[in-house]
């Protein structure tokens, strides 16, 4: 009995050694760009790489007196939280529908098809025609045409990951739920949605991160005013140099907001799944 | 239709027909804001791109535009570089596919394991995917440098021979590959992990009484369960994957030679770079078509289907 | 299900409307007022001008003056600054869209494709208007002939240069010193003393590699070898780069390439070359002479202040670097044309270019190029190389003036690249390429 106590704690520790190993590999660049960004310039590029020294916050202070770092960050908020969630208002009850056999419209097929349809075109062919579009719209310099054209890829995205999350979900929960007089819209949103709380979290995130880190429509339809951080990013990349310090702090700045919005939904993950356990 | 008894709204057994009338307009107001804005955001672009793709139209010379059939296709056909930008790119989904399944799939097993330091480092793992791919790009770039880069670094350490990752023919499509799928992991890992998470703890206790072993539990038991959401996430990636253009434009812009071309790069250098529309609008219709058929083989395959 | 087809038709119907091109109504003139110079300098008053640039220090510098304008003007300026890359797709999708966005854009090798489209204005008729521009205070003969070249399109000016540079050779005078090397002066010594170099360094001799990279510096090889590009530098009628001089010039720049290079140097931009310099990985590079600010500045170089500078080395044919610059032009589709023009005509006015010439090294006016006062600034070697360079007799245009100038670069640099990535018959391989070039030539 003894020696299986043993082994239990001996595999307990391997395993977590092994997984301390990985993450350490995996994250290694993402430390190696915080470590860049720390470093004055002339030692980012040394070779053999310097991993002990002293971190200077000069390329911090760059980004924020010499770039116009907040205003990228607000803009890019704006976009990718208005994106998220109309995308999710819009497509959610519409994978709802399209996972329930009863309410299945009969040509659902073909609609998911082209929903699908819908995101295997390569995105640069939209540049110019939509360009065209919004300019006779005076929307460009707006943030509502980036939210537009980055919902052509959220609401697909949407409508299939919610669906197969409800599909996880039996029928007969509703049916509980309606037999007891709910709406058919009350049976969605007081029994079923909460249930799906993981898939939503998901999906929020995924498509939240979309937005933020999209490059090309943002920038075709942005000018001057409504630039996004991915455009701020590529600003330290000049004619005959490239700034690391520069461009690796901005891309660790950029991760705080993401981070704090993946925060957010993580609680309403936790409490969906506890949620999810008391119903078992 | 399930021959079930319905009761409406007022708890009254409802005629059949208000009934059907009701769940359809339950069913269109729930669908139609989502769809027609999807819809008609995406079709006409497409359609527009396709009308092009039947013309002769360089851009500095709109006046010349004319109409030319399907000449594009049959010389996309005859491009060879075309034909080679097909192969690279089913090369470069299934190298990227494949590690962030096992790699995503591994890590979403570790991290729903209780050992509270994997709750801890949940967030950490997220971070690839947060991080802006320009800045990923520009960083793997230096950090491949055959001259000044950390990941040689570590081989010289470790007394394996150097590499020459992005900047020669043999590695370039495979390092870009690597990159990507170290980007977009997360994304599998918290498909995976969720999907993990959601299976009730009953169907695990029934399994362990059953006397289930960890490994059978896993094999058995909870990969059929997330079976759907796992179809979907490899779905999405793979399309994904095939468009992905940023990360090897900015890593190898094609490079060396044609070695990392992939067909967005193709398609991306005649559309923009040599201004010939109607050529590059061809391909990327033909891609398009490249990936829709790749995404039905993964229907078939992953049996996903549209009944309950 | 027909409730949605429907809306979809309607929404159908609604897009093409909004999707056609096409140019708005350019603003009416107004009265001008002149001041003692002849020039309205306070006619476009509550102006506003958007300039498009590029990453580039030109760009910074520009800044610094933009408020002495708007002060004499009362025009404001917004610039409106993008990375490289984004910089071709933004100004690509403006101009050919003619939305008009900017009012002024940084121009480059693709001007003659612009002006072909109609998308930049020919600004010789410009000139002409004598409230804008004093034309002979402004000295337009100024405007270093070997830059204004590459914007003249069909004999008129398209784009009014601002910023050249010159193919030159970096080298590390501390390790030529230590070992008692002499400064190549021809391409057979550059051969040896890269071979010699390449025993104790990762790379004997830096130049780029990638595909649509190696041609500006290989072109300059090949001409110093006594090859052109084309028959003709004006008319474009066929590509001779496969005669027996070119072929030797071609083959002498990749063999550089090859065999002292650095691993992976196939794919070598010039921001790697740069780094591995800033580093000391290679002593010796080939490229233009812009990067000097990068080697001198100890913020980002290792190796400030040990950097020589030295015209690029003579071929049989002699020492014929190519070169480059960057422009500014006009939009079509602009809005404010007058108020652009006299903005343009300001900026790259003798008294201007010289006080940018000054702030950041960059000029394209010979006048400025020669001022003392740029010698006290810069290392008098790198002055000496530059000059030597703009001195230079070339046969041609760095770029060929066609329109399919991207397919051009593809074209010529995969033969390059090929040729760096292994050893092969050179001839071979330049006439199938010279076959294909001739093609795009005959677009014009």
């Amino acid at each position: 009995m003894k020696t299986n106590i043993q082994r239990k704690e001996l595999i307990k520790v391997i395993k977590i050694i092994l997984l301390w190993a990985l993450a350490l590999m995996y994250l290694f660049p993402l430390i190696w760009t915080l470590s860049t960004s720390l470093k004055t310039r002339v030692d980012a590029l040394s070779y053999p790489p310097i991993f002990f020294f002293k971190p200077t916050f000069e390329n911090y202070k760059a980004v924020w007196v010499e770039s116009d770092f907040l205003k990228y960050c607000f803009n890019s908020v704006i976009i990718a939280i208005s994106a998220t969630f109309i995308g999710l208002i819009m497509g959610t009850p519409a994978a709802y529908v399209l996972s329930r056999k009863r309410y299945r419209p009969k040509g659902s097929k073909s609609i998911l098809m082209a929903i699908l349809s819908t995101r295997v075109v390569p995105q640069i062919t939209f540049m110019i025609p939509f360009f065209i579009f919004f300019r006779k719209l005076h929307l460009i310099d707006t943030h509502i045409s980036v939210v537009i054209m980055h919902l052509t890829i959220i609401l697909g995205f949407g409508i299939w990951m919610m669906r197969s999350y409800f599909l996880d979900i039996p029928f007969e929960l509703e049916e509980s739920g309606l037999i007891d007089g709910c709406s058919y819209f009350g049976a969605f949103s007081r029994i079923i949605l909460p249930l799906a709380a993981p898939g939503l979290a998901t999906t929020a995130i995924f498509s939240f991160n979309y937005s933020w880190n999209e490059f090309l429509f943002a920038l075709i339809l942005t000018g001057l005013r409504t630039k996004t951080v991915p455009l701020g990013v590529y600003n330290w990349v000049g004619y005959e140099e490239i700034n690391w310090g520069g461009l690796t702090a901005t891309a660790i700045l950029a991760l705080i907001p993401i981070l704090v919005f993946y925060g957010f939904v993580q609680k309403g993950l936790v409490r969906g799944l506890t949620m999810g356990a008391v119903k078992g | 239709m399930d021959g079930r008894v319905h009761m409406n709204i007022r708890g009254k057994r409802a005629p059949r027909g208000l009934q059907e009338r009701e769940i359809a307009k339950f069913r269109w107001m729930m669908l139609a804001p989502g769809l027609i804005v999807l819809l008609s955001i995406n079709l006409l672009p497409i359609a527009d791109t396709i009308l092009t793709s039947f013309h002769d139209f360089y851009l500095p010379r709109p006046q010349q535009k004319h109409f030319i059939g399907l000449a594009n296709y049959m010389n996309l056909f005859k491009d060879s570089r075309f034909i080679e930008s097909i192969w690279r790119t089913v090369k470069f989904v299934l190298i990227v596919i494949t590690i962030e399944v096992i790699f995503g799939f591994t890590i979403a097993i570790f991290l729903t394991s209780k050992l509270k330091t994997m709750q801890a480092l949940r967030g950490l793992f997220l971070v690839p995917i947060i991080l802006t791919p320009i800045a990923t790009a520009f960083m793997w770039r230096i950090m491949f440098s055959p001259t000044l880069g950390i990941l040689n670094y570590f081989l010289e350490v470790l007394r394996l021979p150097p590499q020459t990752w992005i900047y020669s023919e043999e590695q370039a499509l495979a390092s870009v590959a690597i990159v990507l799928a170290w980007c977009k992991t997360p994304f599998m890992i918290m498909v995976f992990y969720t999907g993990l998470l959601s299976i009730s703890e009953d169907v695990i206790e029934a399994s362990l009484i059953d006397g289930a072993s960890a490994w059978q539990q896993l094999w058995r038991i909870k990969l059929p369960l997330i079976r759907p959401v796992f179809f979907v996430a490899i779905l999405f990636q793979t399309v994904d994957t095939c468009k992905e253009f940023d990360l090897t434009f900015i890593l190898t812009r094609g490079g060396p030679g044609s070695s990392s071309e992939t067909l967005s790069v193709f398609t991306y250098l005649h559309s923009f770079g040599f201004l010939r529309m109607g050529y590059g609008s061809a391909a990327a219709i033909v891609m398009s078509v490249f990936i829709t058929i790749l995404a039905y083989t993964l229907f078939r395959a992953g049996g996903i289907d549209f009944e309950n | 299900m027909r409730f949605l087809s429907i809306t979809l038709c309607i929404l159908c119907l609604v897009f093409p409307v909004f999707a056609q091109g096409g140019k708005d109504a350019p603003a009416a003139a107004k009265p001008v007022e002149v001041s003692a110079d002849g020039i309205a300098w306070r006619a476009y008053e509550g102006t506003t001008l958007h300039l498009g640039m590029n990453k580039h220090v030109y760009t910074d510098t520009l800044r610094k003056v933009i408020d002495e304008f708007t002060a004499k003007t009362g025009i404001k300026i917004i610039i409106d600054e993008y990375a490289q890359d984004e910089f071709m797709n933004k100004r690509l999708v403006d101009l050919s869209s003619g939305a008009g966005t900017f009012d002024i854009v940084m121009m480059d090798s693709i001007a003659t494709q612009a002006a072909q489209a109609g998308w930049i204005e020919n600004l010789d008729p410009w000139f002409e208007k004598r409230h804008l521009v004093d034309k002979k205070a402004y000295m337009l003969d100024d405007l270093s002939p070997s830059f204004t070249k590459a914007f003249t399109v069909n004999g008129s000016l398209y784009a009014i240069p601002v910023s050249g540079e010159k193919q030159v050779l970096f080298y590390r005078k501390d390790i030529f010193k230590e070992r008692g090397l002499k400064v190549p002066t021809t391409f057979d010594e550059l051969y040896e003393t890269a071979r010699i170099l390449k025993r104790d360094f990762p790379a004997g001799i830096l130049v780029r590699g990638q595909k649509i990279h190696t041609v500006s510096n290989a072109t300059g090889v090949i001409w110093s070898y006594g090859g052109k590009i084309a028959d003709d530098p004006v008319q474009y009628n066929k590509a001779v780069f496969n005669s027996p001089e070119a072929v030797r010039g071609a083959d002498m720049y990749t063999s550089l390439a090859r065999e002292f290079g650095p691993p992976g140097i196939a794919n070598y931009t010039w921001y790697e070359c740069v780094s591995d310099f800033q580093q000391g990985k290679a002593p010796m590079y080939l490229d233009m002479s812009v990067f000097m600010s990068q080697f001198e500045d100890p913020a980002k170089s290792l190796v400030a202040g040990k950097v020589g500078y030295a015209p690029m080395p003579a071929g049989p044919a002699g020492s014929k670097p190519t070169g480059g610059a960057w422009a500014v032009s006009m939009s079509s589709a602009s809005r404010n044309k007058d108020a652009a023009f006299l903005f343009l005509a300001w900026a790259t006015s003798p008294e201007i270019s010289t006080k940018l010439a000054l702030e950041a090294g960059i000029a394209a006016r010979a006048s400025a190029l020669s001022d003392p006062k740029l010698a006290e600034k810069y290392p008098a070697d790198w002055l000496k190389a530059f000059q030597a360079g703009l001195s230079a007799d070339v046969p041609e245009l760095t770029f060929p003036l066609i329109s399919r100038n991207e397919e051009y670069l593809d074209t010529i640099g995969t033969a390059f690249n090929s040729m760096i990535l292994r050893k092969q018959d050179v001839k071979a391989l330049l006439d199938e390429t010279v076959v294909k070039v001739t093609e795009l030539f005959k677009d014009k």
